[in-house]
Formats: C-alpha cells, sequence, structure tokens
C-alpha cells in the first residue's frame, strides 16, 4: 500500500474539521481505524478469509471515494459459494491493482468512473478480475512515475503468484490487458490463484 | 490585494487550503482554482496570482511542468503534497516553502507571512533599480526606429516621449518631429529605462529631462517642454516625484 495514501487519508478528516462536519469526520475516523486494525492484523498472514478481505477492499475503497468526493463508483462480486465454502485469500493480492486504478488510472477525473471486483471458483481455481474504465496503461505511462509504480504492482503481485504455484503445485497466473481494447483506456487484471479453504474448525485450531 | 492561487488536483484540499489562508486574516485573497496541469497554468494566466500554492502530483503530470509552462514567473511558489521526496527538486524551481499533506496551519500561516515579505521586498528592489538606473548620469546613446520607408537614428536627446497606440508607438521628437514605429511601447520602455525615460502611465513613456512642469488639475498631469500634456498615473505618482527630486 503507497504510505501516501495514509497521509492523504489525513488530509480529508482536516478538511471535514474544517467544515465543522462532525458527522463525516466521525465516520471518515471510525473506517479509516477499521481499515488499518484490519491491514495490521491481516497483513502478515499467508491466507486469509475472503470476507476479511471483501471488508478490507471495502472500507479502502470508501475512504478513496471520499477522498474524491465520490467521483468514482466500486463494486465487489464475491460468488456465494466461495463465502459458504470459506475460501482464503493471501491478504491485499488484489489491492495494488486497485491502488492503480484510483492513482494512475485517474478514476477521478473520468464520467462515470468505476472498478469491479469478481472473485468466482473455476476449475479448482480462485478467479480474480479487477476492472476499471480509468484512463488505461497507455495514457499513465506518458507519466513515468506512474509506469514504475504500475510495473511494481505486477512485480510484487506476480512473485507471490509464482511462490504460491510453488508450494501448492498450481498454474496460477496474473494477466493485464486493457479493459477497453479498441479504445485502449481502462484496464483489466485478472488473477488466478490456488483454491484454498479453511473450515472454521481448522482454523480455531 | 494579494492574490492566492490553489492549484490541486483535489477539490477537498483546494477548499480546507482556501479556508484555512482565510483564517489567517492577513488580507489576502484565496483561489481555489486548477485541478490538473492545463487548468492550473491557465489559472496562473487569467488570476495573475502573487502567491501559488502548488500540488505536485496530478492526473496529466506534475506542478513542475506548470511552472516550466510559465515564462515568467511573477509570483512566489509553495509547494503542498502528501509526497516529501521531491523537497529538493522543489528548491531548484525556487520555491518559497514546501508544505506536507496533512497541512499544520501554523506552518501554513509562517509560509503565507514570508510569502507576503518577498512579494513587498520584490516591489520594493524594483523601484529601487528604477530609481536607480534614472539617476545615472546620461550616456550618449542613440536609437535605431525603423519605418516602412526609413530608418532613422536618432539620439535619445532628442526624444521627448512616445506614445503607445496598440502594437505601434508613436516617438515625439524635438523640433515637433513624430516617428510612427510598428513596436509596443513595452519593447520601447525595457530599452529606455535607465536613460532618464519614465513609463508614467499604461500608454506614455516620457524623457524626465523634457518635463516642463506638473499640473495637479484634472486628476494630475505631465506637462512636457513641447507643450504636450500626458496624464500620470497614480500608481507612479510617488516614483514620478522621487525622481524629479534626485534632477
Amino acid at each position: 500500500m503507497n504510505p501516501y495514501f495514509f497521509f492523504n487519508a489525513m488530509s480529508v478528516i482536516q478538511s471535514y474539521i474544517y467544515e465543522n462536519d462532525t458527522r463525516n469526520s466521525t465516520k471518515f475516523l471510525v473506517n479509516f481505524s477499521r481499515l488499518m486494525r484490519l491491514i495490521l492484523e491481516n497483513s502478515p498472514k499467508e491466507f486469509i478469509p475472503i470476507q476479511t478481505e471483501e471488508e478490507i477492499l471495502q472500507k479502502y475503497l470508501e475512504t478513496q471515494k471520499l477522498r474524491f468526493e465520490d467521483r468514482f463508483e466500486f463494486e465487489i462480486n464475491v460468488s456465494p459459494e466461495i463465502v459458504t465454502e470459506h475460501a482464503m485469500i493471501p491478504p491485499m493480492i488484489t489491492q495494488p491493482f486497485i491502488e492503480n486504478a484510483i492513482e494512475h488510472g485517474q478514476l477521478h477525473t473520468i464520467e462515470g468512473g468505476f472498478i469491479h471486483v469478481t472473485m468466482v471458483k473455476q476449475d479448482g481455481m480462485l478467479q480474480i478480475t479487477i476492472e476499471d474504465n480509468g484512463i488505461g496503461r497507455k495514457s499513465s505511462e506518458q507519466n513515468k512515475k506512474s509506469s514504475t509504480h504500475r510495473s511494481m504492482a505486477m512485480q510484487i503481485t506476480s512473485d507471490r503468484i509464482d511462490n504460491l504455484n510453488k508450494k501448492y503445485k498450481t498454474d496460477g497466473k496474473l494477466v493485464v490487458e486493457d479493459f477497453n481494447k479498441k479504445l485502449e483506456t481502462g484496464t483489466k487484471v485478472l488473477i488466478s490463484l490456488p483454491y484454498k479453504e479453511e473450515t472454521p474448525l481448522t482454523a480455531a485450531l | 490585494m494579494i492574490k492566492a492561487l490553489i492549484i490541486d488536483d483535489e477539490n477537498r484540499t483546494r477548499d480546507l487550503i482556501s479556508k484555512m489562508i482565510n483564517s489567517f486574516a492577513l488580507g489576502i485573497e484565496a483561489i481555489p482554482a486548477g485541478e490538473n496541469v492545463q487548468s492550473g497554468i491557465q489559472a496562473i494566466l487569467d488570476y495573475k496570482p502573487d502567491i501559488v500554492f502548488l500540488d505536485i502530483q496530478m492526473p496529466d503530470g506534475t506542478g513542475f511542468d506548470v511552472l516550466k509552462a510559465i515564462p515568467e514567473k511573477t509570483f512566489e511558489v509553495i509547494f503542498i503534497t502528501a509526497h516529501e521526496e521531491f523537497a529538493i527538486k522543489a528548491i531548484k524551481f525556487s520555491a518559497l516553502d514546501y508544505l506536507l499533506k496533512p497541512v499544520d496551519p501554523s506552518e501554513l500561516q509562517a509560509a503565507v507571512e514570508k510569502a507576503i515579505k518577498a512579494i513587498h521586498e520584490k516591489k520594493e528592489d524594483s523601484q529601487f533599480d528604477a530609481l536607480q538606473n534614472n539617476i545615472q548620469p546620461n550616456q550618449k546613446r542613440r536609437l535605431v526606429l525603423k519605418t516602412q520607408e526609413s530608418v532613422y537614428v536618432i539620439g535619445l536627446d532628442e526624444i521627448i516621449r512616445c506614445e503607445a497606440d496598440r502594437n505601434y508607438t508613436s516617438f515625439f521628437l524635438t523640433g515637433g518631429k513624430k516617428i510612427l514605429v510598428s513596436k509596443t511601447l513595452k519593447e520601447y520602455e525595457t530599452m529606455l529605462t535607465g536613460h532618464n525615460f519614465l513609463r508614467v502611465q499604461q500608454s506614455h513613456l516620457i524623457n524626465l529631462d523634457y518635463v516642463d512642469r506638473y499640473d495637479k488639475g484634472n486628476g494630475g498631469s505631465v506637462v512636457m517642454k513641447d507643450g504636450s500634456e500626458v496624464p500620470l498615473s497614480p500608481a507612479k505618482r510617488d516614483i514620478f516625484f522621487e525622481i524629479l527630486e534626485k534632477l
């Protein structure tokens, strides 16, 4: 997670304070604190319940939305069988791509900007799709800092997937393409990971 | 009134900084305008601010790109960003200060006060320079004026005054001669400042050696030795009389 996210979030709270907006400053603080707690608790773990991951993303995206005054929408769809089967996921595996969509895809500058995260179980693998209709990789590559940041997210995530592949002898992948192939805008990230379950009983042990 | 422009890609930050500046009650007009490099450049050209608060990371580039696009920096720059790593670069762009988000209001106030001081000093300096240049002994200099038909070589001591007519300048010379040249008064002002010439008003540049008198009527005007009358802008009153004292 980009450290500037924290400073920008603090700046948002400050702006609510200057507006004497007690309701929103409290709402933001509670949301942000919950996010920090989740990140601190979960990021050292190898796997966390998908439900927890969903909550982290939810809180993270809500924080970012408040920062940009609701100028984009997001949706997280986790297929129901995954939740009931207690599927597990490496913590924050999608976060760098969501961050890229916001920071480098410049979603707040786009009319009807959105991020969609979908998680399904397919062929014994966990398939994650992250789509956004931001400015896309081609446009953001013109900004040097954006493109190094984007490639850093790619590197870290593919290293994590490689390690999982070795450990679980799977064929997980990371594929990044344009969301709108014709206009070369937006980004579509496909991540496949070994599907892991943990029943509440084994988790307790 | 000192104008402060705030350029930042977050609406929220623009409003926050303006609110903070207003709360200091330093008599500064805070203008939150410019949400990216493009509109930031435009806002600087439109508002001609004295201070610019500038974000670094913006959707279509950086705050440094904004500065690179402005040929003549007539304002003080204060960067406001969550990123600490650009501070050195900011110094190279002659930034007056570099504030980190979230912004400490007392740091912001100190920066604004520093900017006000710098603006006043600059103003005094430029007036002093004009004064210094004007009291230097007149060197014998000539000026070449090109018109469509002729090229004139005239001594500076032949010029009584110059008058702007949009992109043209009329030269009124001793002996009642008049020459119209297709260059702006601004260009001649640059050439002639330091040779006892003063721009007394938007459209008038005069040779101080040919001042006959100052008339108080009509909001104040300068009468030249050839009898012509030139308005004196209130903004130039002080410097005009200061120079006359030294003549």
